[in-house]
């Protein structure tokens, strides 16, 4: 049985310095999906603190053959799709990271960028999280699934307890919101949103 | 294929979920369509702007040891059972209330959260006196489906240390308007003091009654001649009868006489008593509240200050509260007819 299957298994029988192990290997990747799902950090905080809670009580239901990590995303999506939205959204997230080793100031542009190229590409990011922040719970949940995380959609589909169908359909219509309100920020700050550089091809990608 | 209907699938081709004969037909269309090319363009950029801003994040220092401290009571040991089976007979209704009743001269907000780790090494001695009385250790945990969207359910159990209202005894200044970094007093270093060794003596009283209202009136007089503070922690009315439990806290002088006068409002059906040290979980909040302050003291964000400053208030009175649960005495009274 690997580690955490076992760690799962101990935690289940009431062990909690078991389940405490479990909550220190799962934390960070916990607390980013959190920060990525509510925009700020203090409501990633509570919602990440929320997720392990739930988690704990809900043990007895879990079965071990399942993915742990899996479904701690699933108790968090599900979470921040409930909770209601309580605080403003860090727009800039220009703050440092705190790291444990010490903070990391955030990097802005790369060096083969011109001034303008670099201020630009600030403020479309900016744009991005702004917008990213309009949209509904379950929308923006999505997204945060398919382009942050990286997700396929059928593993959404699978994460999420939804038909493909419903997934794809649901990232579409985010997408589109998405392109409203961006759209929408821009003409109002008057950013330019087209953007003349090179498309790659998918097979290109990572 | 025409520019809307590329536009529409740009994304999911960048995704590498569009079949190959489709993601040809729209790599061909690209080749000879500025405008559709700057759609691709966007979305990519799109995509890169929300992975950048988003690395991997750190979860904050303590962020297990806080999960911890607000883990539900694992319901394993003697006395828990008995009131954990109305606790968990309470699912629908609220299981916290506080009673506004007439004569109350205050009550606290006290967490009922604690997880105390039982340092008694004698078994707690039961006396039934019903022998229908039911004490098998039953199942504790509901069984919660990720999948039911509650969201946070349970306020109760998740909810106070978090600065959530506190009711406090009038009569006492409590911690509110504390929102400036104040000097130490001398109340706050007794409360953090780490070194004293906590420990809570309950005792259960578990009663058949005939008239609610009656006894009611009667229990609150007694708690008012004790000069008791007490709350209510679970109510319930269902069509067999009602229940009802009081968490009742009073100075050990007067211990002995309340409890002999609430024995007396009814059929008394068990009897429990239980010792147990608070210390693990009432050290683990001063680290906390200690980490909080430095935190606060080293931040010059206005927002994060108040944030904090409502979490640390709401651990001070959490350790208040249990710091005057651990010089009194408790008396869990469950009422039922």
């Amino acid at each position: 049985m690997d580690d955490t299957k076992l760690l799962v298994k101990q935690s289940q029988q009431g062990n909690t310095r078991a389940f405490e192990q479990l909550v220190n290997m799962y934390q960070d990747r916990i607390y980013t999906l959190s920060c990525q799902l509510t925009g700020n950090r203090a409501d990633a905080e509570d919602l990440a603190q929320n997720v392990f809670i739930k988690a704990y009580r809900s043990l007895p239901s879990f079965r071990n053959e399942a993915d742990f990590g899996t479904w701690l995303y699933r108790i968090a999506v599900n979470l921040s799709i409930n909770e209601k939205r309580k605080r403003r959204p860090d727009v800039y997230l220009d703050n440092p990271v705190q790291t444990r080793e010490g903070e990391m100031p955030r990097m802005v542009a790369s060096d083969t960028d011109s001034p303008e190229d670099a201020y630009e590409k600030k403020e479309f990011r900016s744009m991005i999280r702004e917008a990213l922040e309009e949209l509904s719970a379950e929308h923006k949940a999505v997204l945060v699934l398919r382009e942050i995380q990286g997700y396929s959609y059928d593993e959404i589909a699978v994460m999420l307890d939804c038909s493909l169908g419903t997934i794809k359909s649901r990232i579409n219509r985010a997408r589109q919101t998405l392109k409203k309100e961006i759209t929408k920020l821009a003409s109002k700050n008057g950013i330019p949103i087209s953007r003349k550089s090179k498309v790659e091809s998918p097979k290109s990608m990572t | 294929m025409n520019c809307k209907q590329v536009k529409n699938l740009i994304p999911d081709w960048l995704d590498g979920e569009i079949e190959a004969s489709v993601a040809k037909t729209i790599e061909d269309h690209l080749f000879h369509c500025e405008s559709c090319r700057e759609e691709a363009a966007f979305w990519q950029a799109a995509g890169a702007a929300l992975r950048e801003d988003f690395g991997d994040l750190k979860a904050p220092e303590g962020f297990a040891k806080a999960v911890l401290t607000k883990l539900p009571e694992r319901q394993n040991s003697g006395w828990h059972v008995i009131a954990a089976r109305w606790r968990r007979g309470m699912a629908a209704a609220a299981t916290l209330l506080l009673v506004s009743a007439g004569a109350a001269t205050g009550y606290f907000q006290w967490g009922i959260n604690a997880a105390p780790q039982v340092v008694n090494t004698d078994p707690p001695s039961i006396i039934a006196t019903n022998p229908n009385n039911n004490t098998e250790v039953e199942p504790n945990q509901q069984p919660n489906d990720p999948e039911v969207q509650t969201g946070v359910d349970d306020p109760a159990k998740t909810g106070p240390q978090q600065g959530e209202n506190n009711e406090q005894d009038p009569a006492d200044p409590g911690l509110e308007g504390n929102s400036t970094g104040k000097a130490i007093d001398m109340g706050e270093a007794e409360l953090m003091n780490t070194g004293k060794d906590r420990v809570v003596e309950r005792t259960l009283v578990r009663m058949k009654v005939d008239d609610f209202d009656a006894v009611r009136e009667q229990t609150l007089e007694y708690i008012n001649e004790a000069e008791a503070g007490y709350e209510v922690i679970a109510s319930e009315d269902v069509e067999t009868g009602s229940q009802e439990s009081l968490k009742i806290v009073v100075d050990n002088s007067r211990f002995e006489t309340l409890l002999e006068n609430l024995s007396g409002l009814g059929q008394v059906v068990t009897t429990e008593s239980s010792k147990t040290s608070i210390a693990d979980e009432y050290n683990k909040n001063v680290e906390q509240v200690r980490s909080l302050k430095n935190q606060f003291e080293a931040s010059t964000d206005a927002n994060e200050r108040e944030q904090l400053q409502v979490k640390i208030t709401g651990i001070m009175s959490q350790l208040k509260a249990w710091d005057q649960e651990s010089k009194k005495k408790t008396i869990i009274l469950l009422l039922e007819n």
